[in-house]
């Protein structure tokens, strides 16, 4: 995709009969290409293209895109490694929140596109006894992201969404933030948590059980209202099944005897 | 449905198509835009789809490519036909993709007997694979190779020959082809085997001026112009009735002047019937094309 070296691809066509000559038919091909992959950046990333503006979000996306072309046709999976891009861009160095926002917005892409599943009601949780409550592990939505950010990532990213001007001035440092990226119907969510919710979540979703995570969420905030919280999750639409573990095995609670 | 029009289903589109089905008869969108697992592009795409016929139109196999088409790119796209039932699936004859990379365009090949070879065995492949036969389409082209073994129309009419693919004539990537390389639409018409065709496409395009000289670029961004109108009816002329589409990408206009494009095409259908008019009267190639008038007749 870079260019120069014509003479090797010019040697092969045909000279036009009329018209502009080789070179400037060569790059209309080459200007569909970038135009293509930028808009595809665009398509992915619409905050960061307006907190960057469009001309430096331009230059930005297609030194990614030539650098990182897609490695298949479905453009609609390409350029979640642009973050990384974005943090290590000389130019954008001023602005370490980019990066941070870029990743949210790979998590809401990733949520939008997730496999669709049905929500559990909190009901369901009435069959276990209540002794082994702590054992059950819950299965998160498929469409879950976690993440976490020294930035308050999601004010900037939520900046760059709306056409609206912030009631406020939104202070840089004035992170960090805990979030939980789902789409449990058609909307994605951004949620903000605590600390000590991100860490629950975050036990929960490695598979954990509930007392595992409970105790995760506690090293950060002994008083983590595990009930209220909880019950915030389920209403949400966090989960889509459970299971209860033994000590020894994790197995579904169908097939114990 | 041989007298049929449909246009591209844009995402904007979706609802209003839900709240107000216009009067179309069919709707096209790019596979790829839907090789993913769920969420809201695909809910509408099913609720449309529960609504209309769908054709998807493919722009990531990369038929023109030495390697054969990605086998999960295959698989993606059959999974797509299982649940939509499309009633054409088609493709570009072009290449995209190299061994690593793809070049998000559908660039130009070779007319060689080789390149023949090769993209009748992907063809074959895809079809195998798919279950069903694919429409491949003649691309837009703004250069030519020197070697050159048998002109696009013949290439194409021999493919569909070999393969038993059907073909995707679009009318405006004819006449930017036409123009921008000097040659007569028509002479192209009359080597190309039109009873293979079972889609037609039609497009506006952009007249760009490059040191001096104009060159038109397919860019899909504006209303059907005069010239491909006129082209169009020669197609139908000789064709009969064949389904058509307005493709639009950019400068996305009110949904209801995609649907009066489409309309207009159904009464170009209507009112022709497949004989041997006069089509040499209009010549629309190079120089003879009109500048950049993009009124629908």
């Amino acid at each position: 995709m870079e260019q120069g070296g014509d003479e090797g691809i010019t040697r092969l066509l045909a000279q036009p009969s009329s018209g502009p000559d080789i070179t400037t038919r060569l790059d209309i091909y080459r200007n569909n290409i970038a135009y293509a992959l930028v808009r595809a950046l665009e398509a992915l990333y619409p905050s960061l293209r307006r907190l960057m503006g469009q001309a430096f979000f331009e230059q930005i996306a297609w030194d990614f895109a030539r650098t990182h072309p897609p490695p298949h046709g479905r453009l609609v999976e390409y350029g979640f490694e642009f973050p990384g891009f974005v943090s290590g861009f000389e130019a954008a160095s001023g602005y370490p929140w980019f990066a941070d926002v870029a990743r949210l917005e790979v998590a809401w892409h990733r949520a939008y596109v997730a496999a669709e599943a049905p929500c559990l009601p909190i009901s369901k949780l009435g069959a276990i006894p209540p002794d082994r409550m702590s054992m059950i592990e819950l299965v998160l939505h498929p469409t879950c992201r976690w993440m976490h950010s020294r930035y308050p990532v999601s004010k900037l990213w939520q900046l760059g969404r709306d056409e609206a001007e912030p009631d406020g001035p939104i202070e840089v440092e004035g992170g960090p933030e805990w979030l939980m990226v789902i789409r449990p119907e058609a909307e994605v969510e951004v949620r903000t948590l605590s600390e000590a919710g991100y860490r629950f979540g975050q036990a929960l979703s490695k598979g954990l059980v509930l007392g595992a995570a409970w105790e995760a969420a506690c090293s950060v905030d002994p008083d983590f209202d595990l009930q209220g919280h909880l019950a915030g999750l389920f209403a949400g639409g966090t989960f889509t099944d459970y299971r209860l573990a033994s000590v020894t095995s994790h197995s579904h609670d169908g097939d114990r005897p | 449905m041989p007298e049929s029009a449909g246009i591209g289903l844009k995402a904007q589109f979706y609802q209003e198509v839900l709240d107000t089905s216009p009067p179309l008869d069919w709707f096209e969108v790019h596979p790829e835009n839907y090789m993913v697992e769920g969420g809201p592009p695909l809910r509408y795409l099913e609720a449309i789809r529960g609504k209309y016929p769908l054709s998807l139109h493919g722009v990531g196999m990369s038929l023109g490519s030495v390697e054969p088409p990605a086998r999960d790119h295959l698989e993606h796209l059959s999974g797509l036909i299982d649940r939509f039932e499309p009633f054409v699936v088609s493709e570009h004859l072009s290449w995209s993709r190299t061994e690593d990379a793809f070049l998000a365009d559908l660039l130009p090949l070779p007319m060689t007997r080789e390149t023949l070879a090769t993209v009748s065995a992907n063809v074959c492949r895809a079809q195998d694979h798919l279950g069903r036969a694919l429409l491949v389409e003649n691309p837009s082209a703004y250069l030519q190779f020197r070697d050159q073994d048998l002109p696009e129309p013949e290439f194409l009419s021999e493919l569909a020959r070999r393969t038993g693919c059907g073909l995707l004539l679009d009318v405006n990537n004819l006449f930017v082809s036409a123009c921008n390389q000097g040659f007569d639409p028509i002479t192209w018409l009359d080597a190309f085997h039109l009873e293979a065709v079972e889609e037609i496409h039609l497009a506006g395009h952009a007249v760009d001026q490059a040191n001096g000289h104009s060159i038109r670029v397919d860019d899909h961004g504006s209303p059907v112009p005069t010239g491909v109108w006129d082209l169009f009816r020669t197609v139908i002329r000789r064709r009969g009735p064949t389904p058509t589409l307005i493709e639009r990408d950019a400068n996305l206009p009110p949904l209801a002047d995609l649907v009066a494009e489409a309309r207009t095409a159904v009464s170009v259908m209507r009112g022709t019937v497949a004989d041997t008019g006069d089509d040499r009267s209009r010549p629309v190639g190079a120089g003879a094309g009109p500048a950049s008038s993009i009124t629908a007749p």
